[in-house]
């Protein structure tokens, strides 16, 4: 009896040791060196939509493609805001220092200089990092990520790729993520349309009629709960992090009680990392309306 | 019983306040039973094991039972049979006064759409919980007053947490560092891969816990010798203090 219930539990924690026991956290590895290779590519090209939606109508959509390069310090990209009916395509660059925004409705080419090398330098400034308070950092996130690591998911694919899962739903999300989290969404939400109401729609700026594309996004006033965080990640044999949706469901009352079910979801492509050079413009010629920096930057 | 009650004012502040719902009605069960395997429920295992094994071996009421035409085997069995009852019923009481408590909170409807998710994390929760039971019922063999025991279970319980903390990836074969694996249970993605790999472990530990604990049990003089046996052999007739 006592010899068998030994020998079936010592076997049961052998079991466990060879299923792999110890690999906690295993996705959550994958994944986290994945994040640090693919941030430490000095370029790609990326395809991104984003999408918000309130009880499955499609508020906003952004769908665009974005080319960076560290090395060249240029960005380089376009993007298409649909909200309901209206629609607008903006196309973007970052050269020689100067910011240039261009609306698909017009010709003219909006231009904000750097004025001068030291607020460049400090703009964009990536790789001067202090390597200890990365190293912080990372242990503060691994702590705070604790036994969520059991929920990260990981499959292997052909050729060294890897998927990496994770959906939290409801009490799986840590109360106090939820708290924090829910505020800063409601917070968020709030701000949006305090800006949508005020007088100061400034239009000017990038040269899109911003006030066009009113998203219309409901102010959630009363039990606004993260309800359901997902994470797919598609990483290659390389660790680049090829493709990737988040995707977040909030739900609330607005002011009239009325629920609300906001899902906000990015999926980004990310494709020719270290093959990419962001594309240029050549403004000579061009109808070009000058912008001071400091007003881009409100 | 009263616990699951006393959350409430918390999460009603946080939505009268801050217009958060905090804990939402339909999770509050499950984040309840996390507060609960965390602390409250081992707390009351430890209590309960050191009672019904140190304190019978120190005040020797255990020989009231062994001198009975029963097996030692049956005897440890049947303690822990009542130890893990004892742990369902707590279970199932901190279950009903939660779902209760969280009918008192708005949006009260939800509680009830997602009661079988509390139902299945509450069911899932009792395994660890019996490890615990084989684990301490193991650790109170060993003294002959029920507070040292006591004392002992939650030192290891904490020592073990602690070092979870500090050591995670050498915890990962510490039962105690699954006491809230019934949070992988929950929710859309159900990684069978490491329920399987939780689930070996703790029936293992269960095992031998409950295997060599056993055998102490089986073992053990110092409740006194036995010079008469039944003619079986399994149960004692006559002791000598």
């Amino acid at each position: 009896m006592v010899g068998a219930g030994l020998t079936i539990g010592s076997a049961l924690l052998v079991t466990s040791a060879f299923a792999d026991i110890g690999g906690e956290g295993g996705g959550y590895e994958a994944y986290k060196t994945a994040v640090k290779t693919t941030a430490a590519a000095s370029n790609a090209t990326q395809h991104y939509v984003l999408s918000v939606q309130d009880n499955g109508q499609e508020l906003l959509n952004v769908n665009g493609t974005l080319k960076a390069s560290k090395a060249a310090r240029g960005v380089s990209g376009s993007a298409e805001i649909a909200t309901g009916a209206a629609s607008e395509l903006l196309e973007f660059y970052h050269q020689d220092g100067s910011t240039i925004f261009k609306s698909g409705s017009s010709d003219t080419y909006n231009v904000a200089s750097e004025k001068d090398a030291a607020d460049r330098a400090e703009g964009h400034d990536f790789d001067r990092e202090d390597p200890a308070v990365r190293q912080g950092l990372e242990k503060l996130v691994d702590a705070l990520v604790g036994h969520l690591k059991n929920n990260v998911n990981l499959s292997d694919g052909a050729d060294g790729a890897q998927a990496v899962d994770m959906t939290l739903k409801g009490s799986q999300i840590p109360a106090t993520f939820n708290v924090i989290g829910s505020l800063v969404v409601k917070e968020a939400l709030n701000a949006e349309n305090a800006h949508q109401d005020s007088a100061l729609k400034d239009t000017g700026v990038v040269g899109i009629d911003l006030s066009r594309l009113d998203a219309k996004l409901p102010r959630l006033t009363q039990d606004v709960n993260v309800d359901e965080v997902s994470l797919h990640a598609e990483i290659d044999g390389n660790h680049y992090i090829v493709h990737q949706i988040v995707e977040l469901a909030v739900t609330g009352k607005d002011e009239a009680g009325v629920s609300h079910r906001l899902t906000v979801s990015a999926d980004i492509d990310t494709s020719d990392v270290n093959a990419t050079t962001p594309d240029t413009v050549d403004l000579t010629g061009k109808k070009i309306n000058k912008v001071e920096p400091g007003k881009l930057q409100d | 019983m009263i616990l699951p009650f006393a959350g409430l004012p918390v999460v009603r502040q946080l939505q009268d306040g801050l217009g958060v719902a905090g804990v939402a009605s339909d999770q509050y069960a499950v984040t309840i039973l996390n507060v609960m395997t965390l602390f409250v429920l081992p707390l009351l295992i430890f209590m309960t094991a050191s009672d019904m094994i140190s304190g019978e071996l120190g005040d020797k009421t255990i020989r009231s039972v062994l001198s009975r035409p029963v097996s030692r085997t049956k005897i440890y069995a049947a303690k822990l049979i009542a130890l893990f009852a004892h742990t369902a019923v707590l279970l199932a009481l901190v279950f009903v006064a939660s779902e209760a408590a969280a009918f008192l909170l708005p949006d009260a409807g939800h509680a009830a759409a997602s009661m079988g998710d509390a139902v299945l994390a509450y069911a899932a929760s009792a395994l660890p919980l019996f490890v615990l039971c084989t684990a301490a019922a193991w650790v109170s063999l060993g003294f002959k007053n029920a507070s040292g025991a006591l004392t002992v279970c939650i030192l290891l319980y904490a020592a073990a947490k602690g070092l979870a903390l500090v050591f995670p990836s050498y915890m990962v074969f510490s039962p105690v560092t699954y006491m809230n694996w019934h949070q992988l249970w929950l929710g859309g993605s159900i990684p069978e891969g490491r329920i399987f790999a939780i689930l070996s472990l703790l029936l293992g530990c269960g095992m031998v816990f409950y295997s060599t604990g056993h055998y102490f049990f089986d073992k053990k003089r110092s409740v006194g010798e036995c010079i008469c046996r039944s003619a079986s052999g399994s149960c004692c007739l006559i002791w000598r203090c």
